[in-house]
């Protein structure tokens, strides 16, 4: 199992059959050479910066740029607020580059990503607006690949659209358990630490989750089918 | 929003009625995520159930689906300008702080906390040695100006008492018999003599009460004054110094709390 640094305390410890149950997935392997390699580049590139190398923190902002933003838009359904989200955890991992002490900058980053991204949804209760309009959008990421037709691609992008709406549909607790545990392949425990709640917590928010989402996608399933 | 956490285990164990199945351990069945205990169950309610069925087949749909899907291509460029880094990197108290507040230094509150007792604890400690009395001080002082002015002849402590070139003001009357003569001050404590008018005196040599003084000889002095006096550059050193070691750690350690209090980033909670 990856091993987060994220510094967030567990609430409610590990039940011994948390602990020894493996969800089996890909993700909880050992450390790859490429993880490895791409946490020593970081674990370089953070040193620069703490010494004051600017250059050094724009390299791990274009590392991370795409990555963050297409986590935090699915968390709070809006391009305007997770662009801003995004800044503003860059910002953060600038001025606190001197704190981070861990061993992933990925997972300290995503953490305060969700952070500000947490900020945007509680803004947004105090003042609701129009929900995800931008998801008209044309640009998405990761671009179709060539070999894909263009139906292909369209479909593809509908069924982006029908989930990210959906997401919004569900609790946020949720809706985080599922992005970092479906779409961003991040395994039970490094959610837990980095969302700061127990294993089973992360679990039963990612079953319950989903569960939910089926049911908001009770119509449309169909359309998922062939993804 | 759909709610499902109203979902119950079916008690008996059947598989009659899918409102009454364990939706969630079909779920976690269906990734597979179920409990080795409850593996059985699970299997008996996707095979026998229909909906449960359908119900796995669409978790598993849902999770293909999340892990193939898009994003939206974001429009900004987040790298951080050189105007931008100098304001986030603050001003020179900012950095100061930042310092102060780096996790290198994570020990130095604790350290203070620590630091902050034991200085106390001195100041108390020293407080509660044996002190020198001010009495015993002021005897050694005027005890010697009284001896020098004797030796000199010298009357100008006893300007006012009309008795001047008294052998008493030499050898001190007893403070507790003594009558004091008619126009001289009484001593502190006797008894007023007939005649005696209250009168402004300079006999109060540094201070001290003028009975004392004249009883004043260093060779008495008893030998706790002695020890007291010896414990007096500990007594010292234990106060000033306790109370040094306090105030340091204790401006360290308000420091420390603002630092930490004012570079608090609430997106690092």
């Amino acid at each position: 199992m990856l091993r987060s640094d994220a510094a967030g305390a567990h609430e409610g410890g590990t039940t011994t059959s948390d602990a020894a149950h493996t969800d089996g997935r890909p993700q909880d392997r050992q450390r790859s050479p490429a993880d490895e390699l791409q946490r020593a580049r970081d674990r370089h590139l953070v040193e620069r910066a703490r010494d004051g190398d600017l250059e050094a923190f724009n390299q791990l902002v274009e590392a991370y740029q795409d990555y963050l933003f297409a986590l935090v838009i699915r968390v709070v359904g809006n391009r305007d607020s997770a662009a801003d989200a995004v800044q503003e955890a860059f910002f953060s991992a600038y001025r606190n580059l001197a704190r981070f002490r861990g061993d992933s900058f990925r997972s300290w980053l995503t953490r305060i990503a969700l952070n500000a991204a947490t900020d945007v949804l509680r803004h947004r209760k105090r003042r609701p607006s129009e929900p995800f309009p931008e998801w008209e959008d044309d640009a998405w990421q990761p671009p179709a690949p060539d070999t894909e037709g263009p139906e292909r691609v369209a479909m593809q992008r509908n069924r982006s659209r029908l989930l990210a709406a959906a997401l919004q549909q569900i609790t946020e607790d949720q809706r985080t358990a599922i992005v970092l545990y479906d779409v961003q392949g991040y395994d039970y425990q490094e959610i837990a630490d980095m969302t700061g709640v127990s294993l089973g917590t992360v679990k039963s928010r990612i079953h319950r989750g989903r569960l939910a989402l089926r049911e908001v996608l009770s119509g449309d399933m169909e359309l998922l089918r062939d993804a | 929003m759909p709610d499902v956490r109203g979902d119950v285990k079916n008690p008996a164990g059947t598989v009659s009625g899918h409102s009454h199945h364990d939706r969630v351990l079909v779920s976690r069945y269906a990734s597979d995520d179920a409990y080795a205990g409850e593996l059985e169950q699970a299997r008996q309610l996707v095979e026998a159930c229909s909906e449960c069925a359908t119900l796995a087949a669409d978790v598993r749909t849902l999770t293909a689906a999340l892990a193939a899907s898009y994003a939206p291509s974001r429009r900004r460029d987040f790298r951080i300008t050189p105007e931008q880094a100098e304001k986030l990197r603050g001003s020179l108290v900012d950095r100061l702080f930042r310092r102060l507040a780096a996790p290198e230094l994570a020990p130095a509150r604790p350290l203070a906390g620590v630091a902050l007792s034991i200085g106390l604890a001195m100041a108390v400690v020293g407080a509660a040695l044996p002190a020198p009395a001010v009495s015993d001080m002021a005897m050694q002082q005027s005890g010697g100006v009284q001896t020098e002015g004797a030796l000199m002849g010298d009357n100008s402590t006893e300007l006012d008492n009309g008795a001047e070139g008294d052998p008493r003001t030499a050898s001190g009357p007893d403070k507790e018999t003594a009558v004091p003569a008619a126009g001289e001050v009484p001593a502190e404590g006797a008894p007023a003599g007939p005649g005696v008018q209250p009168q402004a005196t300079t006999d109060t040599a540094y201070g001290a009460p003028e009975g004392r003084v004249e009883s004043v000889d260093p060779d008495d002095r008893s030998a706790a004054a002695v020890e007291r006096e010896a414990a007096t550059p500990t007594r010292n050193v234990l106060i000033f110094g306790g109370l040094g070691v306090a105030l340091l750690s204790l401006g360290a350690l308000i420091l420390v709390i603002i630092a930490r209090g004012r570079l608090n980033d609430p997106l690092l909670r």
